[in-house]
């Protein structure tokens, strides 16, 4: 194996995607380029509509397939979109399947940088903005972790001041 | 006796819960009713007398079911799917706005069955198209299956059983729960906004290809059903002929446009579903007779003021995820006749909002379906749970109260 190029994960995600990729693109170093990950996992809706219809007795109708475009539509706009910012990249898509913190989080052990988009409370910077399953993968990762902003982050205003009982006040 | 009839209750309950081989609820809930016929639990004429009643109200969500499907064939939910997805500009709040919209009519004019089966696959689809995290809407779409199935006595089996029982005419029944209605989704909007207030913030993408037209003859075919609901109530005339009506009609059509095929027709009229209905309601008047009806009439509130209507919507509530909505109100259903129909709408408010404290209609459910199913496919329960309580109790209070405002304005119930 000659020189191993940087690994990048990108957990994409509706939302989200286009601020990862382009975070992502700014990750690949010139010349040497890098192997870049786009990793797509569902939710488990389909698992809540298969329950909620069995909730439904006596009908006895098999549930009906969701016609959806089942993540590959997504992975290929965040393919061409992470060709045209970054050429060098060598890019590859995968669809997951499980339970999402657990599969990205797993992942991230081939990577040496993971990309993610903060899909919480966009309103203020805090804690908020990382949403349950983004937590768990922060928490649990072991490469390098990349937190993006979907769109432009809250102003500092948006931190609360020091508490009035802080000594350092 | 009561001994005997309830555990064929509880075996036919946990039957249609586990479904095993995936065989029909009637497999165990008509050789039960048999039973308490022959054992002496139910005598013959009371069991033949429960038939007639159900039978009409079975028949109607056949037909009902059949319009479902022949509307999901000619594209209506296609066509809705799209306009959801082009109205929402890409925005989370306004298709959950759009959702609630949709949610709310299918399951008001074509029962919730429709709503669950038909819109939404839709709107997960959608919610996918338009990129943005499906979750707020799944669970709208889901909730309004049951909270908005107040409003007209075809919009869940248990508003028909109901009717019949009441004595109210199709129009007053509207009439009075059309406020708790809105009122009902109103607190579930909130809620949901307030709830998944970050999810829907982040944007998505405007869906711009609208290729299906609104198809006009289901259309037409739904709205001239609608009206001849409220014609044939006034006239003492079933609503399942209407529903039946309207099915052949679309059925007709749907088979010369080569839309379906008549095998495909017959699965969607659900016999085993009829026979499965007519068994649990025998197997439900012995156990009521048997003396759970005397045990539950000293629970049952008196009364038509509003805490006895609270009382009455918490108990049916209860009981609807104890047993499912459907023994529930089967059981309630006598008691509330003899109060009133106020009491009789409450209990509708209890058993057709209750249900949303799980994912799949009740509480025992719930629990069966995690010890006896595959557990490779298990939905985390926290956060619909979570979203159950917050909406549930307030819903039912305030629905009720609702209710009880409206009864007592126009009187003479």
């Amino acid at each position: 194996m000659g020189e191993s190029k940087r690994r990048i994960l990108v957990w994409v995600e509706p939302g989200t995607w286009e601020a990862c990729v382009s975070a992502a693109a700014d990750l690949v170093p010139a010349g040497t380029g890098a192997q870049v990950l786009l990793l797509y996992v569902p939710d488990d809706s389909e698992d809540l509509l298969r329950e909620a219809q069995a909730g439904l007795w006596g009908r006895g109708r098999r549930p009906r397939p969701v016609a959806t475009t089942d993540g590959a539509e997504l992975l290929a706009d965040a393919e061409a979109l992470l060709h045209d910012l970054a050429g060098d990249a060598v890019i590859s898509t995968q669809q997951g399947s499980g339970p999402v913190e657990r599969v990205v989080t797993a992942a991230s052990e081939n990577a040496d940088y993971l990309v993610l988009g903060r899909e919480g409370d966009l309103s203020r910077r805090g804690p908020t903005s990382l949403v349950k399953h983004t937590r768990f993968v922060v928490d649990h990762a072991q490469c390098r972790v990349v937190i993006v902003w979907p769109s432009a982050a809250p102003s500092a205003a948006t931190i609360p001041p020091l508490p009035p009982d802080d000594p350092r006040r | 006796m009561l001994v005997v009839s309830g555990s064929l209750l509880i075996l036919v309950l946990a039957f249609a819960v586990i479904r095993p081989r995936g065989l029909p609820e009637a497999i165990a809930a008509v050789p039960a009713a048999i039973i308490v016929v022959v054992v002496g639990a139910l005598n013959g004429h009371e069991a033949l007398s429960e038939i007639r009643q159900l039978l009409p109200v079975v028949l109607f969500l056949a037909a009902i079911l059949v319009v479902g499907d022949l509307c999901e064939a000619a594209g209506v939910f296609r066509w809705a799917g799209e306009q959801m997805g082009r109205g929402s500009g890409g925005s989370g709040k306004r298709l959950l706005l759009l959702v609630f919209i949709a949610a709310s009519v299918v399951t008001a004019v074509l029962s919730l069955d429709a709503t669950v089966v038909l819109l939404t696959p839709v709107v997960l689809a959608t919610a996918r198209a338009v990129r943005v995290p499906a979750k707020p809407h799944m669970y709208a779409s889901a909730h309004l299956a049951n909270s908005a199935s107040l409003l007209l006595p075809v919009s869940n089996l248990t508003n028909l059983l109901a009717l019949h029982a009441s004595g109210l005419s199709f129009g007053r029944f509207a009439l009075l729960m059309v406020v708790p209605w809105l009122v009902v989704i109103g607190i579930e909007y909130f809620v949901m906004r307030w709830r998944f207030g970050s999810e829907l913030t982040l944007r998505g993408r405007p869906v711009r290809t609208t290729s299906t037209r609104l198809p006009i003859f289901p259309a037409v075919v739904v709205g001239v059903m609608l009206v001849g609901f409220v014609v044939a109530s006034s006239l003492g005339v079933e609503a399942a002929w209407v529903a039946g009506a309207a099915a052949l009609v679309l059925a007709v059509r749907a088979v010369v446009r080569k839309e379906v095929t008549v095998r495909s027709l017959g699965g969607s009229l659900n016999i085993p579903f009829i026979a499965f209905v007519l068994g649990l309601g025998v197997v439900v008047m012995a156990v009521v007779q048997g003396g759970l009806g005397t045990f539950l009439s000293h629970l049952a509130p008196t009364g038509n003021g509003l805490v006895s209507l609270l009382l009455w919507a918490a108990l049916a509530a209860v009981l609807a995820n104890l047993v499912n909505n459907l023994p529930a109100v089967l059981l309630l259903l006598p008691l509330a006749a003899a109060v009133g129909p106020l009491a009789i709408l409450a209990v509708l408010i209890g058993v057709n909002v209750g249900p949303n404290l799980t994912y799949v209609g009740s509480l025992a459910t719930l629990l069966w379906r995690r010890i006896a199913c595959d557990h490779d496919h298990e939905v985390a329960i926290g956060e619909f749970t979570i979203l159950g309580l917050l909406t549930t109790p307030a819903s039912l209070a305030a629905g009720v109260a609702a209710l009880w405002v409206v009864g007592n304005l126009l009187g003479g119930t």
